[in-house]
């Protein structure tokens, strides 16, 4: 090897001067792209409005990742969907039981057993007899004929469900399952993680439960509002969200005849649940939130703090029928 | 059409189920207007619209003051008309709420009453099918002009719709005799209130799904004989006596005289004769008016077909008047309908009959085999009288009918699966890549004649590496990642679907040339060429060694050991994957691709040092990241193993006793033995640049020594350049 020439003064220099000038360009090259920018879209998801804002410095680069996360919704679509008579839980709840379920539908059950067990059955996944029921007697305006609620309520029990990577079956005839929102939860973690996974560092995703991507890009936290469970139509309080998700429970969406009667049963007794007004939880995932925000609404207050404690950084907040706020 | 019905079903559930209550006071004013403008209709009728006219009705909005919306929608505080092309009508709003609709039968149905002019009367729905009210804005029935007592009846009656179902025939407040004189046109404007009612809303909230052609028994819309044979909804023959003449003498019967004398010249009209498939509300509806059609649809069993044929002109028609005689069977003798080999013959009963036209619908059972989707044929019969009194049948018209597309619903195409989008709308860049790669493809295959000429590899090089920088990198975003190999390996287990990946166009195709330039060439094709973080790399060190930077290279056995360094990364990222994915992802920032590529350096602080950091290190040792860190490197190096032809040529000379390509190589991926380790060239061919240089090579210098004395001294040929050796660096 030759022998190196002595580090000189013009060496020296010459060596500062390119290794300021790498950041130099660096800062250069940030001026010329800018800040992030929001690209938005709106949607539906299993039924629900859906909306994602996704912040990248190129646009482009969002919209491509919005269209890919497009198609991934509407496979779920194809797993999840009780609107679509092909999907799998459609085909599951029409005959009782589907051999080598998708990776996704197994996940929802395993996942919806938990907190069925956690929560003592206030959470039930196989809501969907009473739901059914009451879609029907609505028309009336009508309270279900109570022979006709006893019966669904027999086919209401997450114990007669064995879900394995084989087949889910119910075990009793009449079953079915809607798989109560938490089917949304999946879908909202899913599409974040994917997100999270191809370098998305800021993203809102509203796909029937919100979950918010790391920041906003300014380091704040995204504030989402939550409805006034009394005045639906205004927002109450807003929630500081920062990865992490929000699951909201309330009487007021979907109202069947009267106001007391609407889609949140309680799957004991079959009649809807009025305990609170509304029950906002903030977890890590947006499956989890789904679930413990269903259950402590049908559970009830005193069932919260247990609840809460079973799972680390969830936390609730709590509108009793009163109108008084309970933070948890 | 679809929006309005998701937007309908949307409200639905919030809208209220019984027609609004009023209070006593806001009847009281109701009245008075009613009154008010019962009045007005008395003293002026037909002011309201210019009636009959050919320009039509004006704007719906236009003939509804406040007043009137008040009867017909009471608490409407906005309408808007509907931008469809359903039956015309105007959204009702209270507040931001659509509540129901605003239309007139005239533009819905152009129903006639007693009288043959159409009247005009406005109503309200709402969006669950119930009448909110009804006002007659203009008639021309002769037992109601000039009528005071009665028109306020009739007023009163049609008020008393309020509350009513949106359905023909349904029960009202009062009966249509309630309007004692003037009952037929009462009933008449009752029932287009019910039906203009029902397929306003109709339209809108049903939602029609067809899986197969269907025929459109949906749309209506008020249109003439004329429209509808303009739009091939009917097929028409207007026979003068002229064509009559010529069809006896085709016949054979040109001596004899038509049964039904011409008059007139022989351009005088003997018939003019209509006919089309009768089902489509737009053909029969329009055809035969609401009584003939709604006997068809809802009188007849399932699945009943009918052939709509009418007299329009002339002195013949087509039901002359020997179906009455039992003599003659009954039968309808002077239309036959054929299909393919199938005839079809009528008799008195199978026709409807329509009062007041020549128009009649002829009926074929649900199993007569008769298929509206396929073309047919209507022939009009008309016969010629012999000497003897005896009658000579022939054909007077044969019409071909073919119910036109317009009356068919499709089933909506299969929506384009969403990851063609990308494909469709990023051709320029997809384009511009393959015209790249093609051009790449073109550098490797000519890559001798290339590196022949010193400068311009140089060129195509820097260039080269400059668009894969700035073009696909910076501006096309299309970086090859560590995240996308984990993808693929990932997707038999994950359930994504295929579409999913489809979705990155540019992503895709660079994936494919890598995989198989990485089993032709090897991993240097990528690494060296298509990497935009690899090239960053590259110009900033060639940059660096301009400015004669210092440059460290490790010794060739720690240089082996760092090597390890990108297999170790991979596979940490690849065991997370498995364990941990979500740390995989903090590993997977051992890559920064997304802080120097995709976000353009747009990052946290960390992330940004930890790149500058990378490419400062890569100013004095050249591509250390590529070399030692680099996971994808490290996946695409261990699947170089693979690769199946070695274009970098080399000399027996090389490594003993010649060094200069392992010099030259700025990645050291030359052994001293002269060994070039494939899976850690970056195919810059640099090495053979001075492979092929004459003054640079040593065996080829000492050939072209020889050359040039051979040249000068051709007989003296010295044999001793052996002893050459290895100074000349
Ligand atoms: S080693 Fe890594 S950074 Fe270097 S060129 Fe290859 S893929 Fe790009
Ligand atoms: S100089 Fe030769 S051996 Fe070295 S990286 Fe370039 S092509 Fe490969």
């Amino acid at each position: 090897m030759s022998s190196r020439p002595p580090l000189s003064r013009r060496r020296a220099l010459r060596i500062l001067a390119a290794g300021v000038s790498i950041p130099l360009g660096v800062l250069a090259l940030r001026r010329v792209r800018g800040q992030p920018q929001p690209v938005q879209w709106h949607g539906e998801a299993l039924g629900a409005v859906a909306h994602m804002t996704l912040w990248h410095p190129d646009p482009g680069v969002a919209k491509r990742a919005m269209l890919r996360m497009q198609a991934e919704i509407a496979r779920l679509e194809a797993v999840f969907s009780l609107h679509r008579p092909e999907s799998e839980l459609s085909r599951l709840n029409r005959d009782g039981r589907i051999g080598t379920p998708s990776r996704d539908l197994f996940d929802v059950f395993d996942q919806s057993r938990r907190i069925a067990e956690a929560s003592g059955g206030a959470f039930d996944p196989t809501i969907q007899p009473l739901w059914r029921l009451y879609a029907e007697t609505a028309r009336s305006g009508a309270a279900p004929d109570p022979a006709r609620l006893a019966a669904a309520l027999r086919a209401v029990d997450h114990t007669r469900v064995s879900a394995s990577r084989r087949a889910i079956r119910f075990d009793r005839p009449g079953m079915s399952a809607s798989l109560n929102g938490i089917a949304q939860g999946y879908v909202t973690d899913r599409i974040t993680d994917l997100l999270g996974n191809e370098g998305f560092e800021n993203a809102v995703i509203e796909l029937g439960e919100t979950r918010a991507l790391g920041h906003a890009p300014d380091g704040t936290a995204f504030t989402i509002g939550l409805v006034d469970p009394l005045q639906p139509h205004r927002t109450s309080r807003s929630v500081a969200l920062a990865d992490a998700s929000l699951s909201v429970s309330g009487g007021y969406g979907l109202r069947f005849g009267d106001a007391s009667r609407h889609h949140i049963f309680d799957p004991k007794t079959g009649i809807s649940a009025n305990r609170l007004a509304q029950v906002a939880v903030i977890a890590p995932r947006a499956t989890l939130a789904d679930g413990l925000s269903t259950a402590i609404y049908v559970a009830g207050e005193s069932a919260a703090p247990a609840l809460l404690a079973g799972h680390a950084s969830t936390r609730a907040i709590l509108t009793r029928a009163d109108g008084t706020v309970l933070q948890l | 059409m679809l929006t309005a019905t998701a937007d309908t079903r949307g409200m639905a559930p919030r809208a209220r189920r019984a027609p609004p209550r009023r209070d006593r006071r806001g009847f009281a004013a109701a009245l008075r207007a009613l009154l008010c403008l019962a009045l007005c209709l008395l003293v002026a009728p037909g002011a309201a619209t210019a009636q009959g006219d050919e320009a039509g009705p004006a704007p719906l909005l236009d003939r509804l003051t406040p007043n009137r919306i008040e009867v017909i929608y009471p608490g409407t505080t906005r309408l808007e008309m509907v931008e469809d092309d359903g039956p015309v009508a105007a959204a009702a709003y209270r507040g931001d709420e659509m509540v129901g609709y605003v239309f007139s039968t005239l533009d819905v149905l152009r129903a006639p009453g007693y009288s043959s002019t159409p009247f005009d009367v406005v109503a309200g729905v709402t969006l669950e099918g119930r009448i909110t009210g009804a006002l007659v804005l203009f008639h021309a029935e002769p037992y109601l002009l000039n009528d005071a007592p009665r028109t306020a009846r009739l007023v009163q009656f049609l008020h008393a719709m309020e509350g009513g179902e949106a359905r023909l025939g349904a029960e009202t407040g009062l009966p249509p005799s309630f309007v004692a004189g003037a009952t037929i046109s009462a009933r008449a404007m009752r029932n287009a209130v019910q039906e203009g009612a029902r397929m306003v809303l109709r339209y809108r909230t049903e939602e029609i799904v067809v899986t197969e052609p269907t025929i459109d028994m949906i749309n209506f819309k008020p249109r003439s004989p004329e429209e509808l044979v303009a739009d091939g909804g009917l097929v028409n023959a207007q026979i003068t006596n002229r064509a009559l003449q010529a069809a006896m003498r085709k016949a054979g019967l040109g001596d004899l005289l038509p049964e039904v004398p011409m008059t007139g010249g022989p351009d005088e009209t003997y018939v003019d004769f209509v006919a089309g498939y009768a089902n489509p509300p737009m053909i029969g509806r329009n055809g035969t008016g609401l009584e003939p059609y709604d006997t068809l649809i809802n009188g007849m069993p399932e699945g009943t077909m009918g052939i709509f044929v009418a007299t329009l002109g002339g002195v013949y028609d087509h039901r002359g008047t020997r179906f009455n005689n039992l003599s003659n069977d009954f039968r309808f003798d002077r239309v036959s309908i054929t299909q393919g080999p199938r005839s079809y013959s009528f008799a008195k009963q199978d026709v409807i009959f329509t009062r007041g036209k020549v128009a009649d619908i002829l009926v074929l059972p649900a199993d007569s085999g008769f298929d509206p989707m396929k073309p047919w044929r209507a022939e009009l019969h008309a016969a010629a009288l012999r000497p003897d009194g005896t009658r000579a049948p022939f054909v007077l018209a044969s019409l071909d009918y073919t119910l036109p597309p317009g009356y068919i619903l499709m089933p909506e195409p299969e929506p384009a699966p969403v990851w063609l989008e990308p494909w469709v709308e990023g051709q320029r860049d997809i384009a511009i890549l393959l015209v790249a790669l093609v051009a790449l493809t073109g550098i490797l295959a000519l890559q001798g004649p290339l590196t022949r000429r010193r400068r311009l590899h140089r060129w195509v090089r820097n260039g080269f590496l400059a668009f894969t920088l700035v073009w696909i990198g910076w501006i096309a975003s299309a970086q090859l990642s560590i995240v996308h190999l984990v993808n693929y390996l990932k997707a038999p287990f994950v359930d994504l679907s295929l579409a999913f990946y489809l979705a990155e166009p540019l992503i895709v195709i660079l994936s494919i040339y890598t995989a198989i330039s990485l089993v032709l060439l090897g991993r240097g094709v990528f690494c060296g060429w298509l990497c935009p973080f690899g090239a960053l790399q590259e110009l900033l060190a060639q940059a660096a060694r301009a400015l004669r930077l210092p440059q460290w290279n490790p010794s060739e056995r720690l240089q082996r050991v760092l090597w390890n360094g990108k297999y170790l990364s991979l596979a940490v990222i690849l065991v997370l994957i498995v364990i941990a994915p979500g740390a995989a992802m903090v590993a997977e920032e051992v890559e920064p691709f997304k802080t120097a590529i995709t976000a353009k350096f747009v990052r946290g602080l960390p992330y940004v040092i930890y790149a500058v950091a990378l490419l400062l290190i890569g100013l004095f040792t050249e591509r250390a990241f590529c070399r030692f860190l680099c996971p994808l490197g490290g996946a695409l190096a261990i699947l170089d193993r693979l690769h199946l032809v070695d274009l970098l040529k080399r000399r027996p000379e090389c490594g003993n006793p010649c060094h200069l390509c392992e010099r030259s190589c700025p990645v050291r991926a030359i052994e001293s033995s002269g060994k070039i380790i494939m899976a850690e060239c970056f195919q810059c061919l640099d090495c053979q640049v001075e492979y092929y240089d004459d003054r640079r090579c040593p065996p080829l210098a000492k050939l072209r020594k020889r050359k040039e004395r051979e040249q000068r001294q051709p007989a003296a040929a010295p044999a001793q350049a052996a002893k050459l050796g290895g100074n000349f660096a």
